[in-house]
């Protein structure tokens, strides 16, 4: 119930910051409330793969089917807010740069992070034991997030591409932002890993849920 | 109503409807839950 109110606060404040108190940009005009959107996905995509590989870390401590279901629904919700960033991202490159994809340095690692995660689903799917699905999947999203900061954080940096240069730079004429801008975004970043909180919660209630139902089957 | 203004209108509505299923889908659990 309090994550739902946090949830809701935060995320109707940062569509209406957003739209209400963010103006337009040079080169994006109004086209710039996207980019809170965009940005929003990809900070509940790195925070989604995290949750994954924290979990992960657990089932190989022993957590069992409790941390493999969390570790699981966290790398769909990850594989989901990461689609979600590719699409407001493409939207946001034909209206900026005149084409929906340029293989700009960050958008060819964000192709590489989702088939690395498509490939995590792919093996649970190809694995039928239960407990070999569930220890070998873990080691994978363990080194599935190792990825994460290289593709997300390193790749697009060391290489000139179209995007302005850091997501968080470390000085304000990097990226062309105003501190009013960079405000909402972080806003706007909590908002969306709130999102994922909340349905990373449900996720794991009903595939607990699910898990069980089988249980009481198969012992019929 | 100029162009902002109906795109704002969408996403509310947009973000209303998924906030509205996630509270759904929260009741339906819990009472699931306490069947179980």
């Amino acid at each position: 119930m309090v994550l739902n109110a946090f949830l809701f606060v935060f995320m109707t404040g940062a569509v209406c910051a957003a739209f209400l108190l963010s103006g337009p940009a040079s080169g994006l005009g109004e086209f710039v409330r996207a980019i809170y959107f965009h940005i929003g996905c990809a900070m509940a995509t790195v925070a989604a793969f995290l949750t994954s590989c924290v979990y992960s870390a657990g089932v190989l401590r022993g957590g069992g089917d409790a941390s493999d279901i969390r570790a699981e629904s966290a790398a769909r919700l990850g594989l989901v807010f990461c689609v979600l960033a590719t699409v407001t991202g493409s939207a946001l490159a034909k209206n900026t740069w005149g084409s929906y994809w340029n293989w700009d340095p960050r958008e060819t690692s964000i192709v590489a992070l989702m088939l690395i995660y498509m490939a995590y689903f792919a093996l649970r799917a190809a694995i039928e034991d239960p407990d070999k699905r569930a220890r070998l999947s873990a080691v994978y999203a363990i080194l599935a997030f190792f990825t994460v900061p290289f593709l997300v954080f390193i790749a697009p940096r060391v290489t000139e591409g179209l995007h302005p240069s850091p997501i968080i730079p470390t000085k304000r004429q990097e990226s062309g932002m105003d501190s009013e801008m960079r405000l909402i975004l972080m806003f706007t970043g909590v908002a969306f890993i709130l999102l994922f909180a909340r349905l990373q919660t449900l996720s794991v209630r009903l595939q607990t849920l699910i898990l069980k139902n089988k249980e009481e089957e198969d012992s019929l | 109503m100029n162009q902002l203004t109906i795109v704002f209108a969408i996403i509310m509505l947009v973000w209303i409807g998924i906030f509205g299923y996630i509270v759904s889908l929260d009741s339906r659990l819990r009472k699931l839950e306490k069947d179980k």
